[in-house]
């Protein structure tokens, strides 16, 4: 991700950055581009969920932590006003030097016990104001009254006026509930303070951003007054959770399986992808090698018709000469030569067996399947059905280092698409089979697609830049069993050729190069009537 | 190679030469003996575009064409030929006869379409039957074509005469039609005889009638009033 938040800086390293992005961005099929920002919103929309649950689930806790604390420092609140209460109301007269001894024994947080009656003031005037507010307070229910807070080392004392005598206790606010049983952590994210008046006790400082719970995610909160009237101190527990709280771990755990499964379904689709091209190769070997016995057949036909025809007529030829022969030496001698039957049996049994080979041939032709048979004519954009050939090989171009593209647009044809990409197939492959054994340095397939409206005509050139054709060979490429490669059938052209006649088009062979000699690749030049495809052809163009 | 002399003998004038147009030499070379077995001129062409250039368009006789051919197929050789008004007949061959192929070929004009390996006594009736059909052929222009002569030598009125003669008018309405007396049609009507060498009226309008008719469709208006 480039940094777009300093873009406002302008820099020229950043204008580059942003525009390496677009163009990237523009060079992204649309579709990609919407997968990406589907992918985005997605993570993104998973990552607020967990913050939020994350959240939640802190905020129960932090509740219940707090609810717990007010709690035990209500009821070591209320447990010093009892010790006090029994203080006045059953050793009015004990020794507080001795009580002072035993009492922070049983009670940590407890620092001091003092005494005073009518021959002992307090030391202290603020216990003095105390014990005379304590006594001032709803008749005979004295209640115990706060004095002396210190802040700074969070003592406080707490004054229960009495007769004969009256009680203090100075106490640690900060050792009020045992360690053990407290639930928030010394050094936890918690702020943990007690307020009264305009004092502040602070029991835990927290992390530093949970004194101001604010940012991308509110904090939270608990401030309640401990439910001792003696000792009215108010909780205040403070929690941040900003970013820094978030629970980056579940987020990148997220993420990471996010791209996982994204990153497998790729894969599924690739091997999807892959099975797909793999069955439509096995349909087009299929239909090739079909159209190839076909045309097996028909060259092999071919190739033995013409001598068997020979033979047949050069037999009767013979047969008829002997007859001639034969009456004159009837009519000249009055006898023949005796072996004449013989020769002329000979000669029936050769031209007999001349016809029944040429039926064995013409009931093969007729078993081999016709190219053109069960073809179904259909609109046929030929710029898309070169791009699917070219990704059909796609693998084996890539294989072979081969550089291949579709270019031009032409009008809609009116063809069988099937015959079409046997050709286009054909074509690609035997280009490729040309480039294998050259030495160029960047071997390059281009078909160019060319519309010749006067004509009616669309033109599509397979060009390589391997050797070309050899200058004696350019001639023969489209005879049946030609081959210049070792182990080649020599039917490829040939089917090729068939099949774009039986489109009503043709295909013709050259070596394109500099003018002046010296081949720099070879082309065929499939030509391809627009008959039938008139209104879809004038839409297109 | 072939039973009579290719010299210029009196025979060769008259007996038909057959042109034999094939790629395949050893199949050339048994039809050539083939035909030849039966006393045809055989004249044997390997190239199509050779035989197109060369070959004599007058000579009375037949064409056998092969349709598979490099450069030049059989059924274009076919069209050229009936494009530059050959007359000799044409028989095809072909290894592999489609049914679209022999329907194109006798749109063209072919005499017969046959099949290789073609049996002896197929290729000869049909060499036969095409030879037979050119000499008609030629027969009827060379008669069609004196006919046409001695019937440019009549007169105006001597045409007109011919023209109700053959609509089958009786001398009387002649003359009442072109306001001329009988003896004068009948006059008109020997040298008819005379100049167009027939004898009989019924030779008369068979040879005639089609001349007749061609004049009166060439004319913008016919004469009857």
């Amino acid at each position: 991700m480039p940094s777009t938040g300093s873009w406002p800086a302008t820099t020229a390293s950043n204008a580059a950055a942003l525009l390496k992005w677009r163009q990237w961005l523009q060079r992204m099929p649309r579709r990609s581009v919407a997968k990406l920002a589907a992918a985005v919103f997605l993570v993104l929309l998973g990552a607020t969920a967990i913050v939020r649950w994350d959240i939640a689930v802190r905020r129960e806790a932090f509740a219940v932590d707090a609810r717990i604390a007010h709690r035990l420092l209500s009821q070591r609140a209320a447990q010093l006003d009892a010790v006090l209460a029994t203080l006045v109301l059953v050793a009015p007269a004990a020794d507080a030097q001795e009580v002072a001894a035993r009492l922070p024994a049983l009670w940590p947080a407890v620092l001091a016990v003092q005494r005073s009656d009518a021959q002992h003031p307090w030391p202290d005037t603020a216990l003095a104001t105390a014990e005379a507010q304590s006594r001032a307070l709803a008749g005979g229910q004295r209640q115990a009254v706060l004095a002396a807070v210190d802040p700074v080392r969070m003592h406080y004392s707490v004054v229960l006026a009495g007769n004969p005598a009256s009680w203090a206790l100075r106490v640690d606010a900060k050792r009020l509930v045992p360690a053990e049983e407290w639930p928030l952590p010394d050094n936890g994210p918690v702020r943990a303070v007690l307020v009264v008046d305009a004092l502040t006790l602070l029991l835990h400082p927290g992390a530093p951003e949970a004194q101001q719970p604010a940012g991308l995610t509110p904090g939270f909160t608990f401030a309640k007054v401990l439910a001792t009237p003696s000792q009215p101190f108010e909780l205040r527990l403070q929690r941040a959770t900003g970013p820094a709280q978030w629970p980056w771990g579940w987020l990148l755990v997220w993420a990471a399986t996010f791209a996982a499964t994204i990153a497998a379904l790729w894969a599924l689709q690739r091997a999807r992808d892959a099975q797909r091209r793999n069955a439509e190769l096995v349909r087009m070997a299929q239909t090739a090698r079909l159209n190839t016995l076909g045309e097996l057949a028909a060259g092999m036909a071919h190739e033995l018709n013409q001598p068997l025809a020979a033979v047949l007529a050069s037999t009767q030829a013979a047969q008829r000469l002997l007859q001639h022969n034969e009456s004159a030496a009837l009519r000249e001698l009055g006898e023949a030569d005796p072996d004449l039957p013989a020769v002329r049996q000979a000669l029936g049994l050769a031209a007999a067996q001349a016809r029944r080979a040429s039926d064995v041939l013409s009931r093969l032709r007729r078993l081999a399947q016709d190219p053109t048979r069960g073809s179904v004519p259909q609109h046929v954009d030929i710029h898309v059905l070169c791009g699917q050939m070219l990704y059909l090989l796609g693998p084996e171009l890539q294989r072979r280092g081969i550089n291949a593209s579709v270019s031009g647009s032409v009008p809609t044809l009116w063809a069988d698409p099937v015959m079409l990409e046997q050709i286009v197939h054909n074509l690609v492959i035997n280009a490729m089979q040309a480039l294998e054994g050259a030495a160029t340095p960047s071997p390059t397939i281009s078909l160019v697609l060319q519309h010749f409206p006067d004509q009616a005509q669309v033109l599509l050139l397979v060009r390589d830049n391997g050797p070309g054709f050899a200058p004696e060979s350019l001639g023969r490429v489209f005879e049946p069993f030609f081959s210049t490669r070792t182990g080649g059938l020599g039917l490829g052209l040939p089917l090729c050729e068939t099949l774009a006649q039986a489109l009503g088009g043709s295909l013709q062979a050259r070596n394109v190069g500099p003018a002046g000699g010296g081949a720099t690749g070879a082309e065929l030049v499939l030509t391809l009537p627009l008959v039938g495809a008139a209104p879809v052809a004038h839409a297109a163009s | 190679m072939t039973l009579p002399a290719a010299a210029p003998s009196p025979l060769s004038a008259v007996s038909p030469l057959i042109h034999l147009v094939d790629d395949d030499e050893a199949v050339r070379q048994a039809l050539a003996l083939l035909i030849g077995t039966v006393g045809l001129r055989v004249q044997e062409w390997a190239h199509p575009q050779a035989f197109l250039e060369g070959f004599d368009r007058h000579a009375v006789g037949a064409i056998v064409l092969d349709v598979r051919m490099p450069g030049l197929s059989g059924l274009t050789v076919l069209d050229l030929l009936r494009q530059q008004g050959v007359d000799q007949p044409v028989v095809m061959l072909t290894g592999h006869g489609t049914v679209d192929m022999c329907r194109r070929a006798f749109k063209a004009g072919a005499a017969e379409f046959l099949e290789k390996p073609v049996d002896d006594e197929a290729l000869l009736e049909a060499v036969h039957n095409a030879v037979r059909e050119h000499v008609r052929t030629r027969q009827r222009d060379a008669a069609g074509r004196d006919a046409r002569e001695r019937y440019g030598l009549l007169s105006p009125r001597e045409r007109e005469v011919l023209s109700l003669v053959v609509a089958g008018l009786t001398n009387k309405e002649i003359g009442r039609a072109l306001v001329l007396s009988p003896r004068t049609v009948e006059t008109h009507r020997a040298h008819l005889c005379a100049k167009l060498q027939v004898h009989t009226l019924a030779q008369m309008i068979r040879t005639y009638a089609q001349l007749v008719d061609e004049e009166a469709a060439a004319r913008p208006a016919p004469p009857q009033a």
